[in-house]
């Protein structure tokens, strides 16, 4: 059964970039500037796919049990054992109550998506903190639940900040690369300083989890990082750490680079196939180990 | 030193919209040397003023590269030449322990650099500068925008610089004495 932690990692990804899409425009709407005018159209294109990207949710709540080691009762022993709190896990963990939390965090931010589609809402600032807030919250529950749940032994208190901040990073690149056409070039050199930013802080969190793991040493946490550095998919990790951090952060730091709009956009597309290798790196070595 | 030597014609406006499209006529008519003063950062004025690139960010980079090198080079010296230590049998060579270090010094010595950049190129620190004779000029740090063009270079004609900033509607013309 590789199917289904193929489909979820491209569906997450899909998702990712809607949700990064909205969390760009709620973040222009709160701080404005010229910046985010030619990407408004494309970032509003891209949010209007939510809701057909939360209906093809569904194949994975059926699977749950193909996915999801807690979801299969014979295998409650070998997840349940050294964790902290086993009984929380055990509550959380319940297919019937992930399913309502799933559909919890789909109908709200189709909703957030549909309202900020709407002319009444498309600039409000007040809105928009109030989207950011509950982006942040269901974000980060809906990151733990689906993909950290894949292995429900570990867990890490940066992921779904990390994750949001990946999902930003896609939704702003795949603006870009859809509005390369348009925009002056003062505008380019404010998107290349925000995938910038972006870049930096993924990076910055990513090590961070990291390095916190790899100083404790303890068996449970190490378990999700040693598929992930001590096999092939170490060559992924490294691929990650350059295409995803160094070379955008060298190509940045020049101004000529980031006000053409040729390399930002080449840039942009190099970063959303990373984006889905980074995906691809959180599901897959989860579910097969 | 003539006794009615220029440092330059200020304009002072109402609005940094005002400030943007005159900076760009300016640009337009074919002042290379103009400055602007603005209470607040105005997005898009650096283009508009055509300010050439200088050296501070290389001197930045510059001083970020040796922070990092040389913060790392000085762990990765005292953990494995100089008195190598068995810690929880972690390899001498533990690069991810080294990453913080070498990241804050990082960002260290590219200010510092950046900083001393600056103030070497734009010959800061000073006591007092020709603009300060303009009585108008403290608004510069409340509610007004000024536009200065420098009397600098052998074409630099003060009568049609007057003339060419009237044709902008400032809200008041007067020459900057050096």
């Amino acid at each position: 059964m590789k199917l289904l932690p193929a489909y979820l990692a491209l569906w997450w990804f899909c998702m990712g970039l809607s949700l990064g899409a909205l969390a760009n425009l709620w973040v222009h709407n709160l701080t404005g500037g010229a910046w985010g005018e030619p990407i408004r159209e494309p970032l509003l294109r891209l949010a209007r796919a939510l809701p057909w990207l939360a209906l093809l949710f569904i194949p994975v709540l059926i699977a749950l049990p193909a996915l999801y080691p807690w979801a299969d009762p014979a295998e409650h022993a070998r997840w349940s054992g050294e964790v902290a709190r086993p009984g929380f896990k055990s509550v959380w963990l319940q297919p019937g109550f992930f399913i309502a939390r799933s559909v919890v965090y789909l109908a709200l931010w189709v909703v957030l998506g549909w309202l900020t589609t709407r002319q009444a809402y498309m600039r409000s600032q007040r809105f928009s903190a109030a989207a950011l807030l509950v982006y942040a919250v269901t974000g980060t529950l809906a990151a733990i639940d689906w993909v950290m749940s894949l292995m429900p032994l570990w867990y890490s208190t940066a992921f779904g900040l990390l994750v949001l901040v990946g999902q930003g990073l896609a939704g702003l690149s795949a603006a870009i690369v859809l509005a390369a056409a348009r925009g002056p070039r003062l505008v380019f050199g404010d998107l290349g300083n925000l995938v910038l930013v972006y870049v930096l802080t993924w990076a910055y969190l990513a090590f961070t989890q990291y390095l916190v793991i790899w100083a404790g040493n303890l068996p449970h946490e190490i378990a999700w990082y040693v598929p992930r550095v001590q096999t092939g998919w170490a060559a992924v990790a490294v691929a990650l750490i350059a295409g995803h951090f160094f070379v955008p952060l060298l190509v940045l730091l020049s101004r000529d680079a980031k006000e053409a709009p040729r390399v930002l956009r080449g840039l942009a597309w190099s970063l959303l196939a990373l984006h889905l290798v980074d995906v691809c790196w959180l599901v897959f070595p989860s579910v097969a180990a | 030193m003539k006794p009615d030597a220029l440092y330059g014609v200020l304009a002072e406006f109402r609005t940094a919209d005002a400030l943007l499209e005159a900076a760009r006529a300016a640009k337009a008519a074919g002042y290379r040397d103009v400055e602007a003063y603005t209470p607040f950062p105005v997005e898009g004025l650096d283009q508009a003023l055509a300010i050439p690139p200088n050296r501070v960010p290389l001197a930045a980079l510059v001083g970020g590269i040796a922070g990092g090198a040389g913060t790392y080079f000085l762990q990765w010296y005292s953990a494995v030449i100089d008195y190598p230590v068995n810690i929880g049998g972690r390899p001498l060579h533990s690069w991810p322990s080294y990453i913080p270090a070498t990241f804050e010094i990082t960002i260290l010595g590219a200010a510092l650099a950046a900083v001393a950049a600056m103030l070497i190129m734009n010959g800061l620190p000073r006591l007092t500068h020709p603009l300060f004779a303009v009585p108008e000029f403290d608004l510069a740090t409340r509610n007004r925008f000024f536009l200065c063009v420098r009397a600098r270079g052998p074409r630099f004609d003060a009568e049609r610089a007057r003339a060419f900033i009237a044709t902008l509607d400032p809200l008041c013309l007067c020459d900057v004495p050096a």
